[in-house]
């Protein structure tokens, strides 16, 4: 019997949170009302007014909403941002600085997880040494285009095993084990000046996949040699950062550390179907690897889509619906 | 609602004594510092704004285009619109104009090179009547 527990992120539910037709209240509101849960992600940056610097009144009626509703508060989603100047990166300081102000905004808020981007090696003493005081743990998020064999994860891991604290863990994202390319995004850019023939190329690269920055060379040689536009061509970047083809289970070598997932996806069928996440085999993962932390309904396809053609809240009850009936044959015994 | 369609509202544009005014919200679904914004191009029925000519009002204080990279401990909240202020008198009262606005925001935890953050640009165009 598999441990772990479904969330809800805020961030699925940016085009609804944009619209400003809900306030923070009400938008976690409705998530109750249609039954998702019991955890709730937020990121700090997008829901709160003044974050990191917590008001008491907004404190206030943070824990009243999860008292009131049973909620779980799941993941503080947290944000180091590297490039804020633009004269030069963040130091070493400001980085512990930022990263501590947001670990002290997620205990206070009773996140059991503060999720990060990697910070430099040579901090990760103090950042296990600041998590455990706060009595939370860091999650440093795996998102496409790295992957467990990735010199920086592979590097992150041995990191990991030469501190060893629980207070230090990983937060898978499915972006790095997608099977496609998502359709409405290569729709997206055919809006945006690329012609079906250039995108079913960028498909191709895709699928065939290599060195992310060289796939894009060679996708720009041949769009700009077709007179394709620098913008049109620009936006095209955001594909060999955000979507990764791997093995699913290749994320079985990190499950010790996994303190939290982010189950990401773009255009799950009201029947569970899926071209480009391969929800089943991650969810076997999840189950094989004994992880029993919570898992965030992460659509993301809102990143194009516009409200009024897809409602974030009924793509996150599909996939609520999928795993709840997943676990159920878990439970049951029926699953092959 | 998506990135590009919340970036302009119906009433967006208004007529001022000695030009207009335009609200306009975040590119992004998160809040960034005054930092990041890096292109602001503006067009009112074809006719392009200089970059100068453009100051930008947010969180109640004006400043000039070039010098928000100093605001970088500053947060633009991802609800709050901002707004462009232009002194040339492009629009009257009551009057349809078709708009195009281009953002450009340096999305300061996405690196794309050592040194380099991502820039996210999302350009939208719409007809609105001036208040």
């Amino acid at each position: 019997m598999s441990g772990f527990k479904l969330s809800t992120t805020l961030f699925a539910l940016t085009n609804e949170w944009l619209s400003r037709e809900y306030t923070f209240e009400s938008l976690v509101a409705k998530t109750v009302e249609l039954g998702f849960g019991p955890g709730l992600e937020i990121v700090g940056f997008q829901s709160v007014r003044g974050y990191p610097t917590l008001d008491p009144e907004f404190e206030r009626s943070f824990k009243d909403l999860v008292e009131r509703y049973e909620l779980e508060p799941s993941c503080l989603s947290a944000n180091i941002d590297m490039a804020r100047r633009p004269d030069r990166l963040m130091t070493q300081d400001e980085v512990k600085e930022s990263l501590a102000a947001q670990v002290e905004f997620g205990r206070r808020l009773g996140f059991p997880v503060v999720k990060a981007q990697k910070i430099e090696d040579d901090l990760y003493p103090w950042a296990a040494d600041l998590a455990d005081k706060a009595g939370v743990k860091l999650g440093i998020e795996i998102h496409a285009p790295v992957f467990v064999e990735h010199p920086l994860v592979v590097g992150l891991r041995e990191v990991y095993d030469r501190i060893d604290s629980p207070a230090l863990g990983f937060v898978p994202d499915w972006s790095s084990t997608m099977t496609a390319l998502p359709t409405g995004q290569l729709r997206a850019f055919e809006r945006n000046g690329l012609t079906r023939e250039q995108t079913d190329f960028l498909r191709e690269l895709w699928d065939r996949g290599g060195a992310p920055h060289e796939l894009f060379e060679e996708f720009a040689d041949k769009a700009r040699s077709e007179g394709a536009t620098e913008q049109a061509i620009h936006q095209v970047r955001i594909v060999f950062s955000m979507f990764a083809h791997n093995d699913p289970r290749g994320w079985l070598e990190l499950m010790p550390r996994v303190v939290h997932v982010h189950a990401k996806f773009y255009e799950l069928e009201a029947d569970g179907t899926d071209p480009s996440i391969p929800h089943r085999e991650l969810f076997d993962v999840l189950v094989e690897g004994g992880y029993e932390g919570y898992v965030s309904s992460e659509w993301e396809a809102h990143a194009w889509a516009d409200m009024d053609d897809q409602d974030g809240f009924e793509m996150v009850r599909r996939h609520q619906e999928l795993y709840r009936k997943l676990l159920a044959e878990r439970a049951a015994g029926t699953l092959a | 609602m998506s990135l590009a369609a919340s970036m302009l509202d119906d009433d967006a544009l208004r007529a001022a004594d000695d030009g207009f005014e335009l609200d306009v919200h975040l590119n992004w679904y998160r809040s960034l510092p005054l930092s990041s914004l890096k292109t602001v191009e503006v067009t009112v029925n074809g006719e392009a704004i200089d970059r100068d000519e453009i100051t930008w009002v947010v969180n109640g204080a004006e400043h000039r285009l070039d010098d928000l990279g100093e605001h970088w401990d500053e947060i633009w909240f991802v609800l709050d619109p901002a707004t462009i202020r232009v002194p040339r008198p492009l629009v009257r009262t009551g009057d349809a104009a078709e708009v195009t606005v281009r953002l450009g925001n340096r999305i300061p935890y996405i690196l794309i090179g050592p040194d380099q953050a991502l820039e996210y640009v999302t350009e939208k165009s719409k007809t609105l009547v001036a208040r």
